[in-house]
């Protein structure tokens, strides 16, 4: 089997935020009981992207990561996440 | 810079971590005019400043009248700790009605003559004016108020790109034991261990980061929430600190989330320590407001 480049993933994982609480792993719906998962147990627990061509954008694992760990890119920017209050939009673009 | 401090009702805790600030408060006080600091100098009406740090929340009409005369006379106003950013710990005082907090501190039938009439409601203080900057922290860490000040006085309010304390937490997670749900006063925590995972209820994935999670993993302490909910707790789809902590916790315990709710005894001290107050927390309940504080074990407050 060739080795993939997985840098050219769209997935980014930061292994000095990752806890290896492996919850990325369970909420994946192309992972648990997959024939190509996105995400495969790598050292120390921690979670590697195995076949990000399986993944289909549904940006779980990102949502769900408690550390803040993974991003997910995604082409159509605008139409990732649902708008928030204005009020919690000001808030957070002004906090510390 | 002309540089002041104002207290609302709080417990002045966050104005002496200026004072812990060791070496840079000599900078501080030394390369910045400070016209109104009521722990430091005897001066009673604030003037004209260029940066407020308003530490504290608005608890009853007085502290409404001085929150608006300090939004007048300040050009920048920084909201400085957890009560003044999402209401902090006074924001529990929502779930008793006024008569009884008076009968639980001072006995039966204390009256405070002359006292200003409360809020009925407890709201952070960017709900009454506009706020330019948080920098939330029950008290906010010392370094972290440090580093906000340099950016601060050299003429950028700055904002941070925050994550949560999970991100900087140093422990690993263990394989899980499904013990149930456990509390510190009856069992001892794994040292480096997620404490999550372990079955404390820790609230470190919902809080915004910044302390460097020194409670989880220096201390072996579940995080409180101090720094008060992480942006993605505050935007949808989330705005669900209970929820979701049950989520997690029903996942490392192994328990149905309704055998949890039933052992968990406070659940409003529990998930909204520090931010009950937040109305962005509140508002996609069911019911409401009313309705949320009665289901965290309120007296129904109108």
């Amino acid at each position: 089997m060739e080795d993939k480049d997985l840098t050219a993933s769209h997935i980014r994982v930061d292994e000095e935020r990752c806890v290896a609480c492996r919850e990325c792993m369970e909420i994946c719906p192309q992972t648990r009981g997959a024939q190509y998962p996105v995400y495969e147990w790598g050292e120390e627990g921690m979670p590697q992207v195995a076949n990000p061509e399986s993944c289909i954008r549904c940006l779980s694992c990102e949502l769900g990561c408690r550390a803040r760990a993974i991003t997910v890119e995604v082409e159509d920017d605008g139409s990732r996440r649902p708008d928030g209050d204005p009020r919690a939009e000001m808030k957070c673009r002004a906090i510390f | 810079m002309r540089v002041a401090v104002l207290s609302l009702s709080s417990c002045l805790g966050c104005q002496y971590v200026l004072l812990s600030m060791e070496e840079y408060f000599y900078t501080f006080i030394g390369e910045n005019a400070i016209p109104y600091a009521p722990f430091l100098l005897d001066q009673k009406e604030l003037p004209e400043v260029d940066l407020l740090l308003l530490e504290g929340t608005v608890r009853h009409g007085d502290d409404f009248r001085r929150l608006r005369e300090a939004r007048q006379k300040a050009d920048k106003l920084v909201a400085l700790g957890t009560c003044a950013c999402f209401g902090g710990v006074p924001g529990l005082a929502d779930l008793l009605t006024e008569e009884r907090m008076m009968r639980m501190r001072y006995g039966e039938g204390a009256v405070i003559e002359g006292a200003p009439q409360g809020v009925k409601r407890l709201l952070p203080v960017d709900a009454y004016v506009s706020v330019d900057a948080f920098l939330p922290g029950c008290p906010p860490p010392e370094d972290l108020l440090q580093g906000f000040l340099k950016l601060a006085l050299s003429g950028t309010l700055p904002s941070r790109l925050g994550a949560t304390v999970c991100s900087e937490c140093g422990v690993t997670s263990p394989p899980r034991t499904r013990e149930g749900l456990r509390r510190l006063l009856s069992s001892v925590p794994e040292a480096g261990k997620c404490l999550l995972e372990q079955g404390f209820i820790c609230m470190g994935p919902l809080t915004r980061d910044g302390c460097n999670a020194l409670c989880p993993s220096s201390y072996g302490v579940p995080c409180g929430g101090c720094r008060g909910p992480c942006d993605e707790a505050l935007l949808p789809p989330f705005q669900d600190l209970k929820g979701e902590t049950l989520r997690r916790m029903e996942r490392a315990t192994g328990e149905r989330k309704e055998v949890l709710e039933r052992e968990i005894k406070d659940t409003a001290h529990s998930f909204f320590r520090y931010c009950l107050a937040e109305p962005l927390l509140r508002r996609r309940r069911p019911g409401g407001t009313a309705t949320l504080l009665r289901r965290l074990g309120g007296e129904g407050r109108r």
